[in-house]
């Protein structure tokens, strides 16, 4: 009985020594001491997958130890492991593999990743949308906007995305016509990406899009910040929504180089509060007479 | 709705179930769905064969086995970009190679005051490899030209297919710093005479004799030397035979070939010495008095005169001669401007397209790159849109054809551009006069202003 006991409170400190053996074993071949990885990542007691990821979520992609650690898990048959762990019955198993194939980069795997996403748990759908993302490159972007044209633009989705998508991606997809609630998730994704190339996609789109496209196109454009975009955000600060202005108003206050102009002075005493807010923010931080005028509004 | 849609799911296509198209049933409007599984979507043959074509073409993939070709074929994401379209934004992060499979894209480097097209590339180029490959900066903007259709290629498919394969990425990252280093060097040596406020050295080169290159050179220095008196050179090394100084009716005595003994401590003093007068403004300083003096004109010679030409005056004119030796190479590298000289001919403007092809080539930025087509008879042979065919580029300036005038003034010693405002050489003078000032002037002016601690208004006023 007694030794049963002492066994039981043996168990974490147990689980801890062979923790810290299985990251040290990880840290020899980041290192280059060690060239064979023998790593178990179904075992329950330890979590190695999540060491793996911890200490491969330290390394640069293109780095020599990023591709020892990657040619470590090759050779010992790891990425069998994974793609086996895939497809397992486990819901906590699925995701900590998809944990391990987002952290490893490992690209061939996106076409199983990618009908994961839309699994029954929640946490697995999750960690699908994340494994994509940092996997990124064309095909996982096809994969997550094929996610958000089943599932809708869900938050998640639309952040891997935009770590996923490569160069001039997202522009495409902006220019070319899709599924109705596809564009708004990529012009958002545009925005997060804060890349200059998309300003005009993003332009065009606030031009002739619905009032949901006009209100996230602005703020995109509001957090790419570029000077181009003032004179199509000014316009829209006349727009017959609330929304559309208020949105509109909030992103010239993050373009710097913005003159503060009638259009945005009249914000600050538009019918609706939450546009007077925005306004009223914008000109505090670009430096305008806000607090002059805010007696005023 | 859903059980009809089963029902003729369920059934095969005949008389009692015609397809949708012919029982009246409208498609739904059809939109560009993305592949949910990249594997099972291979291009069409055709497409496949064409853009194996391009990469065919490309540096450092080239050499790549077929299957590793067609993999990344495969793999390649076209995109369709309208004149005037942004690719890339320097400065900012990039992950993708672009090969340009039509179409024509410019390259541009900001480097306050001025932007700099370090290159154009066109069919079978690419870009984009050093932020991709070395994950730094974008070094360059990148636009699209013309309509153009590229082919990108991301990272994770470059790793993916060649991600082995250690000896082509080294080889394509050894060519991605050696684009850099080039497309460095041609932004700094087409501002760097701004930044100094030194002189701009213009070169004038006509790859076929009689072109009228140095006429052209001579009323471009009479009309510059109207905007700054006494600030502005013309440099004649049109070898072997120089007659810049005859044209402008002056009798030259000393000439730079003379100069190669000088000791260094009177360099300066001896060169300027040896500038001939024109009571009009300009200066002029012949290359070579005796056509086997030409060979004592170095390389070594022309950059120490130029170093010391580009701190006296405001604008260096060089007329170059028609060989490309070490001379005009040294020349090259130290011009901010190049205008190309072409008449209206079979052979010249075909050497006038080699030369224009070679001079890209040594890292000629393109918007320092002028052509004029000076007309030398009323009805010329090839016209102007041939012309600009040939050149596969516009022609910044045309002279039209101006009878016997410039034969008389050279008989009489006159710079046309001095003397006849209605003279067509005038005219052409004159516009060259305002590319360059539009270039090179206002700058010029806008950074001493900026110097003396003016703002941009008060310049302006």
């Amino acid at each position: 009985m007694s030794r049963t006991a002492t066994g039981n409170a043996l168990q974490p400190a147990r689980s801890a020594i062979r923790r810290s053996l299985i990251r040290r074993h990880i840290r020899s071949v980041i290192s280059g001491t060690g060239t064979v990885l023998h790593l178990d990542l179904n075992d329950t007691e330890v979590d190695s997958a999540a060491l793996l990821v911890e200490e491969a979520a330290q390394l640069q992609a293109n780095s020599a130890a990023f591709r020892r650690l990657a040619s470590a898990i090759k050779h010992a048959g790891l990425a069998d492991a994974v793609i086996d762990g895939l497809s397992s019955r486990d819901p906590i198993l699925r995701a900590r593999h998809l944990r391990v194939a987002g952290a490893m980069r490992m690209e061939p795997l996106v076409t199983w990743i990618g009908p994961l996403q839309w699994s029954r748990e929640p946490f697995v759908r999750s960690a699908a949308a994340r494994a994509l993302g940092r996997i990124g490159g064309a095909r996982s972007a096809d994969a997550l906007l094929v996610a958000i044209q089943r599932l809708g633009p869900r938050p998640m989705f639309v952040i891997a995305l935009a770590r996923a998508a490569p160069d001039l991606y997202l522009e495409t997809v902006l220019r070319s016509p899709q599924r109705r609630g596809v564009h708004p998730a990529v012009a958002m994704a545009a925005g997060i990406r804060r890349r200059r190339t998309a300003t005009f996609a993003l332009m065009a789109q606030m031009a002739g899009g619905s009032r949901r496209m006009r209100v996230v196109c602005s703020r995109a454009l509001g957090w790419i910040g570029a000077p181009v975009s003032t004179e199509a955000l000014s316009t829209a600060l006349a727009d017959r929504d609330w929304r559309v202005r208020m949105s509109a108003a909030k992103a010239l206050g993050s373009i710097s180089q913005y003159q503060p102009g009638a259009l945005l002075q009249m914000c600050l005493t538009d019918r609706h509060p939450r546009v007077q807010r925005g306004a009223r923010d914008a000109m505090r931080k670009l430096g305008g007479p806000a607090g002059a005028l805010q007696g005023g509004a | 709705m859903r059980a009809e849609f089963s029902v003729s799911g369920s059934r095969a296509i005949g008389p009692d179930n015609p397809p949708p198209v012919l029982n009246g049933h409208k498609a739904g409007r059809r939109f560009a769905a993305p592949r949910q599984q990249a594997d099972s979507s291979w291009p069409p043959n055709h497409v496949m064969l064409a853009r194996v074509a391009v990469l065919e073409q490309a540096p450092a993939f080239f050499g790549l086995p077929e299957r590793a070709l067609r993999s990344l074929a495969r793999r390649l994401r076209p995109i369709t970009l309208a004149a005037g379209d942004a690719v890339v934004y320097q400065g900012e992060p990039g992950d993708s190679i672009f090969f340009i499979e039509s179409g024509r894209c410019r390259v541009m480097i900001e480097r306050p005051p001025s932007v700099v097209t370090v290159a154009v590339l066109s069919e079978a180029d690419f870009f984009g490899e050093g932020a991709c490959l070395m994950t730094r900066p974008q070094q360059a903007s990148v636009f699209a030209q013309t309509e153009c259709t590229l082919l990108a290629l991301d990272r994770q498919a470059l790793n993916a297919v060649l991600g082995r394969n250690g000896e082509f990425f080294d080889q394509l990252r050894k060519l991605a710093e050696q684009r850099f280093n080039l497309f460095a060097d041609t932004a700094v040596q087409a501002t760097w005479g701004m930044l100094l406020d030194e002189a701009t050295v213009v070169g004038l080169y006509s790859p076929k004799g009689g072109s009228g290159g140095t006429c052209l050179a001579l009323n471009l220095v009479g009309r510059l030397s109207r905007l700054y008196p006494g600030q502005v050179l013309l440099l004649d090394l049109d070898f072997p035979y120089s007659h810049a100084a005859l044209l402008a009716g002056l009798v030259p005595t000393s000439c730079l070939a003379r100069l190669l003994d000088v000791p260094p401590d009177s360099f300066e003093e001896v060169l300027l010495s040896s500038i001939l007068y024109h009571a009009g403004g300009p200066m002029i300083l012949p290359g070579a008095l005796r056509p086997e003096e030409s060979d004592e004109v170095t390389a070594e010679l022309i950059t120490r005169a130029v170093g010391v030409l580009r701190k006296t005056f405001r604008y260096v004119v060089v007329d170059l001669g028609i060989a490309i030796d070490d001379a005009t190479l040294a020349v090259l590298d130290l011009t901010q401007h190049l205008i190309v000289v072409a008449a209206p001919e079979l052979s010249a403007v075909k050497s006038a397209a080699d030369a224009i092809e070679i001079l890209q080539k040594l890292g000629t930025p393109d918007d320092r790159l002028t052509v004029v087509l000076n007309n030398r008879s009323p009805k010329p042979a090839v016209s102007k849109p041939a012309v600009e065919r040939m050149l596969k580029r516009r022609v910044d300036v045309e002279v039209a054809f101006d009878g016997g005038r410039p034969d008389q003034a050279a008989l009489t010693g006159e710079i046309l551009s001095l003397t006849d405002p209605r003279s067509e050489i005038t005219r052409g003078a004159q516009a060259l006069a305002g590319i360059l000032e539009a270039k090179h002037g206002g700058e010029k002016q806008r950074h001493v202003h900026l110097e003396r601690g003016e703002s941009a208004a008060g310049a302006a006023d």
